[in-house]
């Protein structure tokens, strides 16, 4: 065996010890429950000289390629497409017969893998448009890089977010003033790094760096002979833009930043420290820090001719921005250099979720998965929420430090059952959850002090337990005056269950329409049974309302509700699957138990596109399956972690087509690479 | 932290406060003595008083019944929400009639909040997709200053006042770009808006006091001189091996570099002088005081003529914001959809009312403002506040709620309501304004022609 061949065979053991990798699989026989399934639902439109919106399935049926013949592009268009409007629910339309969720599963597969092909064997990794920093990863990457805390985040514009999530690389544009506002940043922390290191020098004359700077200066000041002068800047020089760029840097761009670094260091009032701060402030503007450049392994063979392993620098920095919202620290990188990242990956996967940089995941994926993030912005007013008669006594219920505690109880709780190896159905059904006093209070919890957060068991009589009853979840899902059941339904389905409901048809009010009529005592419940009696309404909230209602007890700022009306909440309701739940605890143990595996999926989907940033396509399938499958087995909730990096999406990337390679790394003998 | 502003230092200075320190009171000086010295190279053009373009957008639609004017023509009455607009009734119009039909649902099925904000100034229909090829239009105001903008320091200016953003899905399988900027570069390029009044007050002006602030600008000039050269041949480096979609991410940074080259070698590295101006380390936690802030940088932008175009978004449309300061605790959104409730009509009603109010802040300052030729800002801008929608409730997209403020010269025929006799796109009044910003365009978005009916 070659060592391309023993290296190969070593990624493929190590990826498979994580989990998902599995090139094995063969193509299963077609079945003929899809095409019987398409005609049922969707056939009125799509079918028999119906071809709404150009869609004839009952043509595209008939134009199947054969076995392992690539299908005409645009009947792959057409199926791209069908795909895509079952995956979302937008077909078939709200007011048609659905399908059930096993039969929308069905017909998904059957789409994905009868007419587009797609089998574990010939991974389609897909493309990631070229990322750039969003700008909580850029501003922890300029404090790693350089060691300088510069509040710099807020000062970038907030970055748009597609599907969910804020790590999406055809969604983070970039504008001049974004330029700008880079360009200001780098020159000003260049800068201070030139300041502080100067001044460090000044009293006995000889260099002493602060320790945060030193990172910057590994070799040490400059030595005293003149002649070894010239090459002690050009290490120093190549060491930054090696980790700055987060890749071994090539010969001419080192010789560039060296020029740069060496004017610098001769202008008047110069000097070895200001030219290397000049050199910190070229590679903060320059593109290969704002942007996260992959090259391919060129020592590992193709997985197949369009999908190729990302090279290792490539996957340290995709492990280091996905868990740490950061550059690789120097572990990474030296195992990107000696080429052992791959094989060393399930115990740096460990490693980095036991790390605190971690939180950074914690607190960015849950933030907006679970939305945790807008616990502490959204406008509530607890006055009316609480029946109050000052707006000064709501504020104190609801005070900042139990907004702040909410999010934490959240962002704790799943770094909790993630760092213990725990269920990652622990997240709903576990009896306990991270307090202090403040939010103890605010939930009636007796027995908690101070403002520290802390593990604490759940009391058997109270109504806690799991996030579906975390003030976060309840807080976000509410309007600023009242409960909306509906959204708290809908995020249920979209969150957790991954199957929404199709959007509400256009130009309908909301679901409340029909409050005024039927007068001010009548419950939420009789609102939105009214509500549903409209066909067109019905098939939608008839999946999303009972969920809300079962979190009724709950009111908008999450708390517990006491008057007397509550006591006559009926929380009982059923899923459209059919199991049926008395309150919030059966329906969190039905979403955990019976319902699980839709749980699995949902929470992999969204961890995937945040993790590869992209929203995930028809060819996905399989990866998705495979970490289903894994979880299902350990149930863990690091299983699904371990299973997205991987993933094919993950390891691999699309080979580029017919575009000129990319100049081989300089790699210099051994030292001086990040 | 945190994802949010929740920890925003307390005793922050009151709007009143700053403006004392600005010293409102003082006569501000005419627009000849704030430009920079390196304007003299700039052309001919800027001799004559230059025509302003900015677009303040409020979310949501209106209560229509009381935003709607009473009467046509010059003989009209404003509607109750727009009182506060009472004493700019000569320097403005009222248009009724105008339409963006690219923001109806067609085949897209919902999401008529993301597309009211995604249209409203490009008059293109928005590709419905979560995130890929997202697509829409360029907007009206970056081809005014793709054309025009090379004039100015900068060649335009977005501000919003949405500090934080609800996290996951945005409006019904729309990316959330559409929803969150109106300023399109390109079809495929939002410009993402500044929501703090310092920051953009800073990137004007250089930061710091006094005669340390020209100095701040003037070594971020030289810095970002400096910077250039070895970044462009960077990214020109980096160019090469990419595919193609990688590829307009990274010419999206090389324009965004040679924006910054144009001001560098176009411009003296002195900013004007403007008046030493306190302001809040962050947006301030106030609806009113934060529009008024970011309003105040409009008006200084356009003073200095740092540049002639401006966006400037109050909120974005589905916006749930509450109105404490007005007693309104419910959220924005969730009142447009109101059934036709009076309670619910009322309170929109307040909203509208409390935006318009903020509107004649900003056109106060205009006014207030004198230019060379004796007459004012105003006089020399047209300031469209307008929302995507008309009804929220039944999230209509025709009749919408226009107001056009300035005369753009003498050239807008103020102090009138436009009723127009049938439906026309908002893209025609666009078209005009281009035309009147000495940008023209033979067409512009779904435009059917020129707007004629608002011009002297």
């Amino acid at each position: 065996m070659t060592a391309w061949g023993r290296c190969f065979h070593a990624v493929v053991i190590a990826v498979s010890a994580v989990g998902a990798v599995s090139l094995v699989g063969a193509p299963r026989a077609a079945d003929a429950t899809g095409p019987a399934l398409l005609t049922q639902y969707c056939g009125a439109c799509h079918a028999d000289g119906g071809d709404e919106g150009g869609v004839a399935l009952d043509t595209l049926l008939a134009s199947r390629p054969k076995a392992g013949a690539v299908p005409d592009e645009a009947i792959r268009a057409r199926w791209i497409a069908v795909w895509k409007n079952l995956r979302a629910e937008t077909m078939p339309p709200a007011d048609e017969l659905q399908p059930s969720a096993a039969e929308r599963r069905q017909l998904v597969d059957f789409v994905s893998r009868d007419m587009l092909g797609v089998v574990p064997s010939r991974p389609d990794p897909g493309h990631v448009v070229l990322r750039r920093l969003n700008r909580v990863e850029y501003a922890n990457t300029v404090r790693d890089l350089t060691g300088i805390e510069d509040n710099v985040r807020d000062e970038l514009p907030i970055d748009d977010t597609g599907y969910g999530f804020d790590t999406i690389g055809s969604v983070l544009a970039v504008s001049p003033l974004l330029i700008e506002k880079y360009l200001a940043i780098a020159s000003r922390v260049g800068g201070r790094i030139g300041d502080e290191a100067v001044r460090a020098k000044a009293g006995d004359g000889k260099q002493h760096y602060p320790a945060r700077l030193r990172r910057l200066f590994p070799h040490g000041p400059p030595p005293d002979a003149e002649g070894e002068r010239g090459e002690h800047l050009r290490r120093t020089v190549e060491r930054l833009a090696a980790r700055g760029f987060r890749r071994p840097v090539d010969d001419e761009t080192l010789s560039r930043l060296v020029a740069v670094a060496e004017s610098a260091q001769a202008l008047p009032g110069g000097s070895f420290e200001k030219g290397i701060a000049t050199a910190v402030t070229t590679v903060l503007a320059s593109p290969r820090f704002l942007f996260r450049f992959e090259e391919e392994a060129v020592a590992l063979a193709p997985a197949t001719p369009g999908a190729v392993f990302i090279d290792e620098y490539a996957l340290a920095s995709r492990l280091s921005y996905f868990l740490w919202s950061t550059m690789p620290d120097d572990e990474l990188f030296r195992l990107a250099r000696e080429g052992s990242l791959r094989r060393e990956l399930p115990h740096q996967i460990d490693r980095m979720i036991h790390d605190r940089r971690s939180d950074a995941f914690v607190q960015h994926f849950v933030g907006q998965w679970l939305k945790t993030r807008d616990v502490e912005s959204l406008p509530l007013d607890v006055r009316t929420i609480l029946g109050l008669s000052d707006r000064k006594a709501g504020e104190q219920i609801f005070s900042r430090p139990v907004r702040h505690a909410m999010r934490k109880e959240t962002e704790l709780l799943f770094a909790h059952v993630l760092r213990q190896g725990l269920p990652a159905t622990a997240l709903l059904t576990t009896r306990q959850t991270f307090l202090n006093e403040p939010l103890a209070r605010f939930y009636g919890i007796p027995g908690v002090a101070g403002n520290e957060m802390r593990l604490v068991e759940i009391p058997p009589d109270t109504s806690r337990g799991g996030i579906l009853t975390h003030g976060s979840f309840l807080v976000v899902t509410s309007n600023p005056t009242r409960t909306s059941p509906v959204k708290r339904g809908l995020f249920i389905l979209e969150n957790l269950l991954g199957t929404p409901p199709p959007p509400a048809p256009p130009n309908v009010p909301a679901i409340e329409d029909t409050a005024s009529v039927l007068g001010k005592h009548a419950t939420m419940r009789d609102v939105m049974e009214r509500h549903r009696r409209d066909a067109l309404c019905a098939s939608c909230h008839a999946r999303m309302d009972p969920l809300g209602l079962a979190l009724e007890q709950y009111n908008a700022a999450g708390q517990w509700r006491t008057d007397s009306a509550a006591a006559t909440i009926d929380t009982a309701g059923r899923l459209v699957t059919g199991e049926s739940f008395a309150d919030v605890r059966e329906l969190s143990e039905l979403i955990a138990g019976k319902r699980r595996l839709d749980f699995y999926r949902c929470l992999t989907e969204k961890m995937l596109t945040y993790g590869i940033g992209r929203g995930l396509e028809y060819f996905d399938g399989p990866a998705v399956n495979t970490i289903v499958h894994q979880v299902e087995r350990d149930k863990r909730l690091t299983t699904i972690v371990t299973g997205v990096i991987a993933s094919v999406p993950f390891q691999m990337r699309r080979a580029v087509a017919a575009a000129t390679p990319p100049a081989p790394p300089h790699q210099p003998a051994g030292k001086a690479t990040p | 932290m945190s994802e949010t502003d929740s920890h925003r230092p307390r005793g922050i200075l009151s709007r009143r406060a700053v403006l004392r320190g600005l010293g409102a009171t003082v006569a501000l000086p005419a627009l000849e003595s704030f430009r920079p010295t390196g304007m003299a190279r700039v052309s001919a053009a800027s001799v004559t008083t230059p025509t302003r373009m900015a677009f303040l957008y409020i979310p949501n639609g209106v209560n229509v019944d009381c935003w709607r004017p009473r009467g046509n023509g010059s003989d009209f009455e404003l509607g109750s929400t727009l009182e506060p607009l009472a004493s700019f009734k000569a320097d403005l119009q009222v248009i009724t009639g105008l339409a963006h039909q690219c923001g109806t649902a067609g085949a897209d099925g919902a999401g008529d909040h993301a597309r009211a904000s995604a249209t409203f100034l490009t008059g293109a229909r928005p590709k419905k997709t979560a995130g890929d090829d997202i697509h829409v239009g360029i907007s009206v105001d970056q081809l005014a200053a793709a054309a025009v903008g090379n004039a100015t320091r900068f060649a335009s200016l977005e501000l919003s006042c949405d500090t934080s953003r609800t996290s996951g899905h945005c409006d019904s399988g729309y990316s959330c770009a559409y929803q969150h900027n109106i300023a399109w570069r390109s079809a495929n390029q939002p410009v993402a808006p500044e929501t703090n009044p310092r920051l953009v007050f800073e990137r004007l002006f250089g930061a710091g006091q006094g005669t340390d602030r020209a100095a701040s600008f003037a070594a971020r000039r030289a810095a970002q001189k400096s910077i250039l050269d070895f970044v462009m041949a960077d990214a020109k480096g980096v160019r090469r091996g990419l595919a193609a979609a990688d590829r307009r991410k990274l010419d999206e940074y090389l324009a965004g570099l040679r924006e910054i080259e144009r001001q560098v070698t176009r411009f003296d590295a002195l900013p004007p002088k403007v008046p030493d101006r306190e302001l809040p380390d962050r947006p301030p936690p106030a609806h009113s005081e934060h529009i008024r802030l970011l309003g105040d940088m409009l008006v200084l932008a356009f003073q200095t003529d740092s540049t002639r175009i401006a966006t400037f978004m109050l909120a974005h449309d589905g916006s749930n914001r509450s109105f404490p300061e007005i007693g309104v605790g419910d959220g924005h959104h969730e009142l447009s959809h109101h059934r036709q409730i009076k309670e619910s009509l009322e309170k929109i009603a307040l909203i509208d009312r409390f935006y318009a109010e903020q509107f004649a802040y900003v056109l106060g300052r205009l006014r207030e403002v004198k230019e060379s030729d004796g007459q004012s800002l105003l006089d020399h801008s047209m300031v469209v506040y307008a929302s995507g929608l008309s009804d929220g409730n039944r999230h209509r997209h025709d009749d919408l709620p226009v107001v056009v403020a300035g005369r753009a010269g003498g050239r807008l025929a103020v102090g009138r309501h436009v009723k127009l006799p049938s439906e026309q796109p908002m893209t025609n009044l666009y078209l005009t304004m281009l035309d009147l910003m000495g940008a023209p365009q033979t067409s512009f978005g779904d435009s059917t022609g020129l707007l004629d009916a608002v011009r002297t």
